[in-house]
């Protein structure tokens, strides 16, 4: 029996084939309630199936089309609407996260703002005395630059280090055994989350650095 | 505008003085600011200090001097990188009659020096003591400018 397979990448794989014998198991452990079902039916009756995982949820319908015309194959079946559903939900819920990120974003870079303008404020005097002695706009900013920064970078730090502790606790320990291609999405390779531990940081970074920039400009001008 | 500012020494009437730093530490922020070197600063603090009169106070902070002594901070700041010009505004305005004289003592003797001492004051007596440039203003507009002049109350 000649099953499609896409030529160059695998767009599926094979999860589970069963035969006549683990049909009829399966059937069995279905309609347990209900052992009348059980008697008239024999092992042969029920048809061999593959069992398919595509790699893209979105490839389904088209998996399922290529598969259904050829010999040997009777019906391709797909649990569209469950599949949809699925679908639309990780979308929407990729999204919002996209949205509350931008939000949060926001409002650390305006409490950053907020707190170099207190901190500019509580040392009034001692910048007042360093422009009328000379010093440059840059020599009065580093040092505000440098705590703005260290709150962005350690905002961050603190930020990706709690997702890391509720993935080791939840994917780590309460769903061990339990990962299945639902949740694919939610894994990461370890490459790919030093990366994004890296990203965080300097966005983190770069938040505090123009958080202190901008609450400075009102105080520069003696 | 910050290199420009190098070049003029400035002396409150409110002294200006970082009060989390001694008085050695602040004459020395005048050059840190600037960006001189660990020594320069080492030789030339101590030298203003003793031009002020100030050299066994130099450990101190500020709230622990008295008012002409935290002028003389101010003063020696101000002096300490040999501006061409000093300016005063109101420098002996807090201060009373006995250590006026003394401030004014070392501003003439900075002058001495070559510095250019601008000085706006309401204090009559010591600007008849000292007879010199006097630029007299009126509702900001100059109306005397006179070599070895006195105070003066135009009518």
């Amino acid at each position: 029996m000649s099953i499609w397979r896409s030529p160059k990448t695998p767009t599926w794989r094979v999860s589970e084939f069963l035969d006549h014998d683990e049909a009829f198991a399966e059937f069995g452990r279905i309609f347990q309630d209900d052992p009348s079902l059980l008697e008239n039916i024999r092992p042969e009756d029920l048809p061999v199936s593959f069992r398919v995982v595509p790699v893209d949820p979105e490839l389904t319908q088209d998996i399922a089309d290529r598969n259904e015309g050829l010999a040997g194959v009777d019906k391709a079946v797909t649990a569209d609407e469950q599949v949809q559903n699925v679908l639309n939900a990780t979308r929407v819920l990729r999204l919002g996260i996209y949205v509350l990120s931008g939000a949060l974003l926001l409002a650390s870079l305006f409490l950053i703002v907020n707190t170099i303008r207190l901190a500019t404020f509580a040392r009034r005097r001692e910048i007042e005395v360093m422009k009328l002695v000379g010093a440059g706009n840059w020599f009065v900013r580093v040092p505000f630059m440098a705590e703005g920064l260290v709150q962005g970078a350690v905002g961050a730090g603190i930020a990706f280090g709690g997702v890391y502790l509720v993935q080791v606790a939840v994917f780590g320990n309460a769903l061990k055994g339990h990962r299945n291609d639902l949740l694919e999405g939610f894994y990461a390779t370890s490459s790919e989350a030093i990366l994004i531990g890296i990203l965080c940081l300097v966005i983190g970074a770069v938040i505090g650095i123009v958080g202190s920039l901008l609450g400075l400009r009102k105080y520069l001008n003696v | 505008m910050p290199h420009l500012r190098r070049n003029i020494g400035c002396v409150f009437q409110d002294y200006k003085l970082l009060d989390t730093k001694t008085v050695y530490e602040n004459v020395a922020f005048a050059l840190e600011v600037i960006g001189r070197p660990k020594n320069v600063i080492q030789s030339q603090v101590p030298q203003i200090l003793d031009l002020v009169g100030l050299t066994s106070k130099a450990k101190n902070f500020p709230n622990e001097l008295s008012g002409g002594e935290q002028q003389r901070v101010s003063i020696a700041r101000a002096f300490v990188n040999r501006p061409l010009i000093l300016l005063a505004d109101e420098p002996t305005g807090n201060l009373d009659p006995a250590t006026t004289v003394g401030i004014m003592r070392l501003l003439d003797r900075i002058n001495k020096t070559g510095t250019t001492v601008v000085m706006a004051t309401h204090d009559q007596r010591i600007v008849d003591a000292m007879r010199r440039r006097v630029i007299e203003l009126d509702r900001g507009e100059m109306v005397r400018d006179q070599s070895r002049g006195v105070y003066g109350v135009s009518a």
